[in-house]
């Protein structure tokens, strides 16, 4: 995007509106495709670029004019790139379901300039998900520049357009038997190249995956919320899930500027199963009297540099889903430190879920 | 206008704050002066990033603070790296006001999370063309670099020949960052890449301290060192604004205009103080102003004749990569250096008798540039 004098031809970054020089009236200019013409590898982290290497892309545009693009991908000299906000190879990413998760992977895939299928059983829904996305992205951008990224979906009531993507993300209810019916069609339905995957925090993949024709091309992709701004992905490997599966994962988390790891299935995989022994700990904590809320929190905050406590944690992430989350990984794992907390069940059981209602282990105005 | 005194603290990893280096910094110059504290009628003070770094603004009531009492009128000034060259730019041009101009730059950058400095730094670049899209300061650098040993057909291992004349001249510096370093070839190589093609002895380091010194309407002594001529001029604030990635349009604009008020040739200059913030900055320095033809930079630094004992003896005390590089002090301590040697007063790595000397200080990557000419009164 660059402005550019009628009359006199002189160019700006900014949108100027009359020319300084001969009075001319300046106009937008649009420029999508660019070749590449010079790279910097940073090996050096900084605040806002915390994660490296990453590349530098000067990237010259149709009219000889210089453009800077950071990438987690490495490009050649005289690459033709078509930009929309990013430069990675975009993808074509199916998305079933409409809850906190889909609209937060749909999110960072707009930005990352690929195309959407989006699949709900409802109408509503979808347009609602549309509306919530559109306010998100004008944070970002101009009404025009949101109005324009929100073209790359392509909303969907059926399950056939899905068949069209290169990656089919299910972010739907938590429950085994729901997952695997919809693996079950998804499974039909695309073709072989097709990656299909979970965003499951807690469910099995070789259990979603058992009967299905082609297990080998699902793995789970574990977003993290709120995803826009969280940059881990956990990479699950399924049983019978394939390299080729997992390296198509893997670029497709670079390709959204995430990092991912790659992780085995098992209970809690990485992330929960390690912090949710800690939020539950920390209940029980409560139940045993060892201190108060506040104290516990602040201890861990100060003592070990978490940016949270857990009970802020866990009120952010809702009561009633942490709870969810410690009974799976205390039936898939039988260990004790998963053994849920009084407090924490007495909490869920009086509608104390967290930030969402208002109220959990702190209260919000 | 004249230089009648000049000062400067050890550049480096000090544990001083901001105003004690500054006041170090004022009290050296006074003493290396003939004047007092009484004949200042103004100070002009110079600093990149104290703001964001140490949420300390307001610098010249901050100066004032060290001289209580005097209700001195005094500015701050802030061009990113050429901020030091833009204060002293800027008290000559205040001269007709003033008679005596004390000059004060300085920079507390460690203590710091890097992460946070590296960041502050890319701030002399465009917010949405480089900040945001993750060019910090070497990627800068790493892209003239790049583009310019491609187009002249150069190794890489080239640079490592700028840095290890600064590192020697160093060693001959006792305010030096890297005072105690003779730095081998063979250490600059294997160096890490911190941006391709540059490595970590390509990149000046982060350093503290402050440099001061007094701008004068008329001679005082012998010591005196005249201004013939400066010269001071901008350009588009990213590089990617720009067409020439290989040189400094305002540097090349800054350099014709001192050399046009100094009425003199670049074959005229005995010796010069170049913004070798990175190792090729100062092989697109000798290019910008005219001290060999494009492409030619590399023979002129490979053939010794900017070492301390060649025809052109550039960055006497180390220059940025060993002397250091805290910014706002940055374009005074060339100053200072430029003096010291045309006084003769450089100690172990004066040079020859230098009758003329230049400083070229630059902002961001060539956003800002500042040239000085000076003479040894004679």
């Amino acid at each position: 995007m660059k402005y550019c004098c009628q009359d006199c031809g002189r160019e700006w970054d900014y949108p100027v509106l009359v020319c300084v020089f001969c009075g001319g009236v300046v106009s937008k200019v649009d420029i999508s495709r660019y070749v590449v013409d010079e790279v910097v590898s940073v090996n050096v982290p900084s605040e806002d670029h915390p994660l490296i290497p990453y590349y530098v892309l000067m990237l010259k545009d149709s009219d000889g004019s210089y453009h800077f693009q950071k990438s987690f991908q490495r490009h050649n000299i005289g690459d033709i790139v078509n930009v929309c906000r990013s430069l990675q190879k975009t993808y074509t990413i199916g998305i079933v379901g409409t809850g906190i998760t889909g609209k937060g992977i749909a999110e960072v895939a707009l930005l990352s300039g690929s195309r959407i299928v989006w699949k709900s059983r409802s109408r509503s829904a979808l347009i609602n998900a549309i509306e919530v996305l559109f306010k998100k992205l004008s944070k970002r951008m101009s009404p025009d520049e949101a109005e324009a990224l929100l073209e790359n979906i392509t909303t969907t009531t059926e399950w056939e357009p899905l068949s069209a993507s290169d990656f089919v993300i299910e972010s739907i209810t938590e429950d085994l038997y729901v997952k695997r019916d919809t693996f079950r069609i998804l499974d039909q339905i695309c073709p072989l190249h097709v990656v299909l995957a979970t965003n499951t925090s807690s469910l099995q993949i070789s259990r979603i995956s058992e009967g299905l024709l082609h297990p080998e091309r699902v793995a789970g992709l574990h977003f993290f919320n709120p995803i826009a701004r969280m940059q881990l992905v956990e990479i699950v490997r399924g049983k019978k899930t394939t390299d080729e599966t997992i390296d198509k994962c893997r670029a497709l988390v670079a390709s959204l500027n995430k990092v991912d790891v790659v992780v085995a299935d098992t209970p809690g995989f990485i992330v929960n199963r390690l912090l949710f022994v800690m939020i539950n700990t920390a209940c029980r904590m409560l139940d045993e009297g060892v201190a108060e809320v506040e104290d516990i929190d602040r201890a861990m905050k100060l003592g070990a540099n978490y940016p949270m406590g857990p009970f802020e944690l866990a009120d952010l992430i809702g009561l009633d889903l942490c709870l969810e989350i410690i009974r799976n990984l205390h039936e898939s794992s039988q260990g004790r430190e998963y053994e849920a907390s009084l407090a924490l069940k007495k909490l869920v059981s009086a509608g104390c879920l967290g930030r969402k209602t208002g109220r959990g282990f702190y209260q919000y105005p | 206008m004249f230089i009648t005194g000049i000062g400067r603290t050890k550049f480096g990893i000090l544990d001083k704050s901001l105003p004690e280096m500054l006041y170090e910094a004022m009290q050296k110059t006074l003493q290396d002066s003939p004047l007092k504290i009484e004949d200042i009628d103004a100070v002009v003070i110079s600093n990149f990033l104290a703001g964001p770094t140490t949420s300390q603004l307001h610098l010249g009531s901050l100066v004032t603070s060290l001289l209580p009492g005097t209700n001195l009128p005094a500015f701050r000034v802030e061009a990113a790296c050429a901020s030091g060259g833009t204060a002293v730019y800027m008290a000559g041009s205040l001269l007709s006001d003033y008679e005596n101009i004390m000059v004060l730059g300085g920079e507390k950058l460690t203590g710091q999370m890097n992460k946070k400095i590296y960041k502050n730094i890319a701030m002399a670049g465009d917010l949405l063309r480089d900040q945001k899209e993750g060019l910090i300061f070497p990627a800068q650098y790493a892209l003239v670099a790049a583009k310019y040993l491609k187009k002249f057909g150069l190794p890489p291992e080239d640079l490592a020949l700028v840095s290890r004349k600064n590192y020697f001249n160093a060693s001959k510096n006792p305010l030096a960052h890297f005072n105690y370093r003779d730095l081998t070839a063979d250490a600059i190589c294997s160096s890490p890449h911190i941006c391709h093609p540059l490595k970590l002895f390509d990149c000046c380091p982060i350093s503290d301290g402050a440099a001061g010194l007094i701008v004068s309407r008329n001679s005082l002594s012998q010591r005196d060192i005249e201004i013939l001529g400066r010269g001071a001029a901008t350009d588009a604030i990213s590089i990617s604004q720009r067409k020439d990635f290989t040189g400094f349009s305002a540097a090349r604009c800054a350099a014709k205009r001192a050399y046009d008020a100094a009425d003199i040739e670049p074959a005229d200059i005995d010796l010069a103080e170049v913004h070798d913030c990175f190792s090729v900055a100062e092989v697109i320095a000798m290019e910008d102003l005219s001290f060999c033809r494009k492409g030619e930079a590399m023979d002129l630094i490979r053939s010794g004749e900017t070492s301390l004992s060649g025809r052109l003896p550039v960055n006497t005390d180390g220059g940025l990569l060993a002397d250091g590089h805290p910014v706002g002090a940055t374009g005074i301590a060339q100053i200072c250096e430029i003096v010291r040697q045309l006084r003769g007063e450089a100690g172990e790595r004066q040079v020859s008798r230098p009758e003329i000397g230049l400083t070229h200080n630059v902002g961001g990557v060539g956003g800002t540039a500042v040239v000085h000419i000076m003479r040894r009164c004679i």
